[in-house]
Order: structure tokens, then C-alpha cells, then sequence
């Protein structure tokens, strides 16, 4: 009788196999085209977007839940002072090139990793490896890492992309135009403002994966150029950034779908803590109770959007709900703002920054400039649209702004809070004492108390405005299957991707 | 005329070197920073400082400019700071796109614009004129991001024409459907400019139709048709060339809007890509590429003078 179940369960599962087609190209809308493709040596979301879990692996992944799994390592054990990791490799990898994945790789790949002198190595962030003291490699499929001091992140960091891992020989220059990785999908061509083109991976160690023979990832910064696009059939999908104007067109249509699913963006409306009037925690509060965050989200996003009380998403471990922490109250907000000395005759002026190229933080901004406004002659608030590149100078490299919006799309980077010179300028040793905490707690449960402290600091201090959790929001051809709409993961992973015919 | 040419030729030159160090200086006035933006606001000011380094951003800027000089005279445009690749052939590719487009467009403004504004300028005043001055107005008027999206949405959406809403990926490797591309662009753009011209074509002709010339060639009996075409166009050409040269070189970077909303890689986008990443080298490179255009097309406009009226010489 089992025998006869198990029968049917695996005829079952065959089907269901079957039922995926595979073959074909999908060409994904995304919103700006980086300027190099490996994560190691160029930062930017878009990067990840791409190649993350695609063409380049780690040790470890965040699935689209925004879990740590397996990737190109196997298993893995922590000893119990959490000062060693031990990580066994799967066998049999190759890159892209054709060379074996072994342990010298991912040696090669941290000591280049941790190296403090970024102008030798090529690799950013050497600060995120400090906590190495030594990479070891016992036999070819078998890693060791020995930690300095037990870092709670350690985990997370493997699974950053920064830690992608391509092959000990790869010259750097070659891997920024063509990364070479083990992913189901291999690097084909990039054309300069147009595209990039992956193509499936012969070689890939998971049997019958990918679907999809190719992948196109297209760049189209306008969005009325992206909805024109997927109307015509030149575009299987908008990856993210769908205007929500946009959605509601297409949600009508069923010839395509739309999805919002949760992500990681927290769209910061960040004060110049260091510098009047907002060193002053009594107008930060103040300008906080201004905002209604449930109107921006209805308003400027048309619903999609998620209201947060700290800089952290719903969804990422150890997220605590302050999402109505000092909720929308004017009168308190006025009462604040008098106790801080400004009246209608010494009314509060500053000035928002917002960066043009940034649809949803720009609109995000608008709107919540007209709700202060709104508060009356004591409050007088202008707007300053500039672009990216003058942003990054004026607000975030030198720090010479009043107020702010961005995006955030990293996850967990509540750990910026406790950099002092970051351009919040926030400089609480309170929290940079929970922050330490947290990553040097002996286990996650007290790990994720202090976490929860920190979030809670955050809101407290009212150290910037925390508007919303962007959505991840986009639309695809009806036609398109298994698309991983919430995305938690820095990729957009299109392994199990498929296309109906 | 060989001796005015070469004096224009070495007038041009030092238009063209004085266009970089006016490009290369408002660069260094206007806030930003390459390095920066190309990593982000995860970046640690060391890895700002590494990628600087790389670039060779850590030089003075005097040095920088004196080094690019140096090889623009060695016929080396130098590498993009944005995508660590030749200049010269980013240019190329992108004008392989653009100068299609700004061609064909031209051409069908000229099309256009000469046959409608000699009929408005014979009918001056009648129904037909008003038509052709409404027309244009609207032509005018109307913003080209708006004409262009109009289009896609008539012609690919609701007409359901088989052309792509953007650039193939692929490019010119797939002629038909690169071409089929550049239909709506053309179209949005050409209209645009025709709009212009015929306004302009309209006014030459009407002026030179009231010219003693004319009125002569009247006189002695000649056939109104050899009056406007041999006579009256011919004369009024003039402006009407100027204004097409000047409107071909402005075209090379104003295409931009068009190709934004069309999804075409073109001078125009790579001139905007070049500025909001602050990737001076490029932005010298394109700068000096629609100078030299510019240059040679205003020569060229001038030796046509000599054609079109033989009154005119540069002996």
C-alpha cells in the first residue's frame, strides 16, 4: 500500500516537472544600468539585482523569504565559543570558465576580502571581514574561518553580495565588464546603455535548472517608457519600481500581473542630527508627529508601501513593530515645536533635499514637505530637487543638509546608526553600546533583545522620519511563472523562473 | 576658396580647444563626485579613496585636463570613468544610432516642410495657409516626450504595427527590426522639426515672392511655376539651409527626450549619462565630437552659399 502512495506521490511530482516548459528568453525592465558588474569591487543595488545568485554564488544565499541557506556551501557548523565556522563546499562545481570550485577559492576570496589596504586589493568593504583572523582550507572541499570575537552578522555578512565568490585567478578588470561565478546563468554580454544578457549555465550543479535559456535584464530609467514596453511585448517584466499609477493600469488587464511584495527599502527621511535645529530631539519628535505616514502611503504610493516605526522592514529577523510610535498628533507636534522656541513671528525654515532620480523617495518627499506646511506659520518648509550626484556630494558626503529622503535598500543596515559620521551625523553611544551588543551577544535571542532595543532607540530619539518600507513593486506578462514577487533576497533570482507557451 | 577654407578650418580648431576647457571647467564647478556615485551610499570613504585612485581622480585636475588634451592630439578620446572603456568607441556606436535618426528626421521635415510652406505661401491667407500654420503651431507646441508616447500607444498599442517600443537589445545585428525601431522616433522627431521649417520655408518664400525679381520674372511672361521654383525657391533656399545645418547639430544632443521615451541608446543619452555621472572624459569626448559636427557643418553651409547664389564667393 505505501509502495502504491509513493508511486503516486513521484507520477505526481513527475507532473508537476513536466508542467514547467522549458526554453525561452525573458527580458526584465530594470531601473539604472551600474557601472561594473562585480559586487566585490562596485556597489550598487542594481548590481545585485542581477548577478546575485544568477551568475555569482557564496557560500550562503538570502532566499526570497530573506533566509540564510545553503549555497556553495553544503552544511556548515559554529563551535560553541561562535569563534570558529566550518563550512563544507559542494563537489563537482565549476565557474563559468570552466575551472573547479575548490576551498583555495574561497580563501583567495576572504584574505583579498579582509585586506585593509582597498587601493591593493580591489575589494570594498574590508571593515565588514574584520573580525577574520584567519582563513584555512584543511582539504579541497572543507573551509575554516576563525573569528576574533563572536559577530552575530557573521552569517548575514557571508551572505552579503560583497561575498560572492568567482575564481583565484580572474583578473579584476576582466570580472568588473564579465563576472565569472558558478550561478545557473553565465555572463554573455553587456551593451553599454542597453542590456545585459545572461544565458543558460550547461553546467549547473542543480539537475534541470534553470528554465529559462536566457535572460535579458534591460535598462529603462522612465517609467512610462517601462509600462510602454510591456504593453508592446518587448518586455516580460518590470522588476521593481512600477509607478503605482502604473500598477493600478495594469491590475485592470489580465494579461498581466502585478505584484507588491515586501522588500528590504526603507525610505529614510533622515534629519542632520548634529546641526540646529534638528540636533534638538524635541523638533526631530516634532517634525515626526508632523508626518501621517497612512497619507503618504495612500497618497504619494496609492497603498503600496508598508508603515514602519524604525529602519528596519517586517519580514527581516529580529523586526520589532513601531510602526505607530509616535503616530500622527499636530497639536503635540505644535506644542513641541513652541517648547523648542518657534513661533508664528520666529517661525522653524529649513530647507528638504531630494534627489531627482529617485521616483518614490521624490514623490514620498513632496508629499510629507505639503504635511508640514500644513502645520501653520511656525513651520516653513521648501524643497531643493538636485541630482544624484550633487546629493551624494552636498547630503551625503559632506553632510551640509537640513533634512532628506532615500531609499535604503540594503537589509539589515541599522548598523549605519552607530557609524557617528555617516551622514545622519547621529552620534548616540547608547546605541552604538546596543549595536555592539547585539552583534557580540553569546546567542540570537539576546542578539535580537538588543536589536529590539536599538530599533526602539531609533524611534525614540525620533532620529529621522521612518515613512514606509517601499514596496517591491512590478508586473509581468501573464505568461511568466514561478516570478518571486516579495523579494527579501539582493537578487532577483530567476533560476525557477519559466514561460508558459 | 582653398585659402578660406583652411583659414576656417584653423579659426575651428581653436573653437573646438576653447569648447573643452569651458566644458572641463563648468565640470569643476558643479558639485558631485564619479567615485561616489558609482559606489553608492554603502561605501566607506576609504573605498571612495581606492576608486579615485584607480581612476586616476586623485590627480589634479590640471593634470587630468593636459593628459586627455594630450591624447585627443594623438586621436585617443581616452576611457570613460563610468564604464572603464574607450570613448571613441562609445561615441561611434552611439552615433551609428543617432545620426540615423537625426538624418532620416531631417529628411522628412524637408519632405514635408518645403512643399507645404511654398502651398501656404502662394495661397497666403487662404484656408490651406491657416491649415499649414495650425498644423505647425501644434506642431510646435506639443512636447515630443508626450508625441512620442502618443505614438507608441496609436501605432503599437491600439494599431497593433509590428515595431518595438525600444531599441532591440542586439542593435544593428538585427537590421529590420533596429530600423523598425527608428520609425516612431523618426516620425516624432521629423514632425517636430518640420513644424519648424515650414514656418521658415513659408516666410522665405513669401518675401522672396515680393521681390522686384520676381516681379520682373512676372513681367517678362514667365510661367508662375518657373517663377516659384527656379526664381523664388532658390533664393529663399538660403535661410532655409542655414536653419538646417544649425538644426542638424542640435539634434544630435536633442534627440535626448525622444530617446528616453523610445528606449534608444544615443548621443543624446549618453551625453545625459555622461554629466549626471560626472565622467568628464566623456563629456569632453561628446562635447568635442558635436563641436567638430557643428564646425564642419557651418563650413559646409557656407560653401553652399556659393552654390545656391553665385553673387556670393570666397575668393
Amino acid at each position: 500500500m505505501m509502495k502504491r502512495w509513493l508511486f503516486v506521490g513521484l507520477v505526481a511530482l513527475l507532473g508537476l516537472g513536466l508542467a514547467q516548459t522549458r526554453g525561452g528568453t525573458l527580458t526584465i525592465a530594470i531601473q539604472t544600468e551600474p557601472a561594473a558588474w562585480d559586487p566585490t569591487q562596485v556597489a550598487g543595488a542594481d548590481i545585485s539585482r542581477v548577478v546575485y545568485d544568477n551568475v555569482l554564488q557564496g557560500l550562503v544565499k538570502r532566499n526570497a523569504k530573506g533566509e540564510i541557506v545553503p549555497a556553495l556551501a553544503e552544511k556548515w557548523t559554529v563551535s560553541s565559543s561562535g569563534l570558529t565556522y566550518t563550512f563544507n563546499l559542494r563537489r563537482g562545481v565549476k565557474f563559468h570558465d570552466g575551472s573547479d570550485f575548490t576551498a583555495a577559492d574561497v580563501v583567495a576570496k576572504f584574505n583579498r576580502a579582509r585586506n585593509p589596504d582597498t587601493k591593493a586589493s580591489g575589494h570594498l568593504r574590508p571593515d565588514l571581514y574584520k573580525d577574520i583572523s584567519a582563513v584555512t582550507a584543511p582539504n579541497p572541499y572543507t573551509v575554516t574561518f576563525t573569528l576574533r570575537q563572536p559577530n552575530n552578522d557573521f552569517l548575514f555578512t557571508l551572505s552579503r553580495p560583497e561575498s560572492l565568490i568567482t575564481p583565484s585567478g580572474a583578473k579584476l578588470e576582466d570580472l568588473r565588464a564579465k563576472p565569472i561565478g558558478t550561478g545557473p546563468f553565465r555572463f554573455a554580454a553587456w551593451e553599454r546603455g542597453v542590456a545585459v544578457r545572461l544565458e543558460r549555465n550547461p553546467n549547473y550543479y542543480v539537475q534541470g535548472l534553470p528554465y529559462l535559456d536566457g535572460v535579458n535584464f534591460r535598462f529603462l530609467g522612465d517609467g512610462d517608457a517601462q509600462l510602454a514596453g510591456l504593453r508592446a511585448g518587448d518586455l516580460d517584466v518590470i522588476a521593481y519600481s512600477l509607478l503605482p499609477e502604473n500598477a493600478q493600469v495594469l491590475s485592470k488587464d489580465n494579461r498581466f500581473k502585478v505584484f507588491s511584495g515586501s522588500g528590504t527599502a526603507e525610505a529614510v527621511a533622515g534629519f542632520n542630527n548634529s546641526r540646529p535645529p534638528f540636533n534638538d530631539v524635541r523638533v526631530r519628535r516634532a517634525i515626526t508627529l508632523a508626518t501621517n505616514k497612512d497619507e503618504l502611503i495612500q497618497g504619494a504610493m496609492l497603498g503600496y508601501g508598508t508603515k514602519i516605526g524604525s529602519m528596519r522592514s517586517p519580514g527581516e529577523a529580529c523586526y520589532v513593530d513601531l510602526s505607530n510610535f509616535n503616530a500622527y498628533n499636530p497639536d503635540e507636534a505644535r506644542k513641541l515645536l513652541a517648547d523648542a522656541g518657534f513661533t508664528a513671528q520666529n517661525p522653524l525654515k529649513f530647507t528638504y533635499t531630494l534627489a531627482a532620480e529617485f521616483p518614490y523617495e521624490r514623490r514620498i518627499g513632496e508629499a510629507m514637505v505639503a504635511q508640514l506646511n500644513k502645520l501653520g506659520p511656525m513651520l516653513q518648509v521648501s524643497i531643493q530637487v538636485v541630482d544624484f550626484n550633487t546629493w551624494i556630494q552636498r547630503v551625503f558626503t559632506a553632510a551640509d543638509y537640513a533634512m532628506t529622503i532615500i531609499g535604503h535598500v540594503e537589509a539589515n543596515d541599522i548598523g549605519n546608526w552607530a557609524n557617528p559620521k555617516y551622514y545622519w551625523r547621529y552620534n548616540s553611544p547608547r546605541f552604538q553600546q546596543l549595536f555592539t551588543a547585539y552583534l557580540r551577544a553569546p546567542n540570537m535571542q539576546k542578539a535580537c533583545e538588543n536589536l529590539a532595543a536599538a530599533q526602539r532607540l531609533l524611534a525614540e530619539d525620533a532620529a529621522a522620519v521612518f515613512t514606509m518600507s517601499l514596496p517591491a513593486l512590478g508586473a509581468y506578462r501573464a505568461n511568466v511563472q514561478n516570478w518571486p514577487g516579495s523579494n527579501l533576497s539582493p537578487g532577483i533570482n530567476v533560476t525557477e523562473v519559466w514561460l508558459q507557451r | 576658396m582653398f585659402a578660406y577654407a583652411l583659414r576656417r578650418l584653423a579659426f575651428a580648431l581653436v573653437t573646438l580647444w576653447l569648447a573643452t576647457l569651458l566644458v572641463f571647467g563648468a565640470l569643476l564647478l558643479i558639485p558631485g563626485n564619479p567615485a561616489q556615485a558609482i559606489l553608492g551610499i554603502d561605501a566607506t570613504p576609504a573605498d571612495v579613496a581606492a576608486l579615485e585612485h584607480r581612476l586616476g581622480l586623485d590627480k589634479p585636475p590640471l593634470e587630468r585636463y593636459l593628459n586627455w588634451l594630450g591624447g585627443v592630439f594623438r586621436g585617443d578620446l581616452g576611457q570613460s570613468i563610468r564604464y572603464e572603456t574607450s570613448i571613441s568607441a562609445l561615441i561611434l556606436a552611439r552615433l551609428g544610432i543617432t545620426l540615423p535618426i537625426v538624418i532620416a528626421a531631417l529628411l522628412l521635415a524637408t519632405l514635408i516642410a518645403v512643399p507645404l510652406g511654398i502651398l501656404a505661401a502662394r495661397r497666403a491667407g487662404s484656408w490651406a495657409d491657416v491649415a499649414v500654420s495650425m498644423g505647425s503651431l501644434v506642431g510646435i507646441v506639443l512636447p515630443s516626450f508626450w508625441v512620442g508616447l502618443m505614438f507608441i500607444y496609436i501605432f503599437i498599442v491600439w494599431l497593433k504595427l509590428p515595431l518595438p517600443s525600444s531599441f532591440p537589445i542586439g542593435g544593428w545585428k538585427d537590421p529590420a527590426k533596429a530600423i523598425a525601431a527608428l520609425v516612431l522616433p523618426v516620425l516624432t522627431v521629423g514632425l517636430a522639426s518640420a513644424s519648424l521649417l515650414v514656418r521658415l520655408v513659408r516666410g522665405s518664400i513669401l518675401e522672396a515672392l515680393h521681390q522686384d525679381y520676381v516681379r520682373t520674372a512676372r513681367a517678362k511672361g514667365l510661367a508662375e511655376r518657373v517663377v516659384v521654383y527656379k526664381h523664388a525657391l532658390r533664393n529663399a533656399a538660403l535661410p532655409v539651409v542655414t536653419v538646417l545645418g544649425l538644426e542638424f547639430a542640435q539634434l544630435l544632443i536633442a534627440t535626448v527626450v525622444v530617446e528616453t521615451v523610445f528606449g534608444i541608446p544615443g548621443l543624446g543619452s549618453l551625453s545625459l549619462l555622461a554629466i549626471s555621472a560626472r565622467d568628464y572624459p566623456l563629456v569632453q569626448g561628446v562635447v568635442l565630437t558635436i563641436a567638430t559636427f557643428i564646425v564642419l557643418l557651418n563650413l559646409v553651409v557656407d560653401l553652399l552659399y556659393a552654390v545656391l547664389d553665385p553673387r556670393v564667393s570666397y575668393a
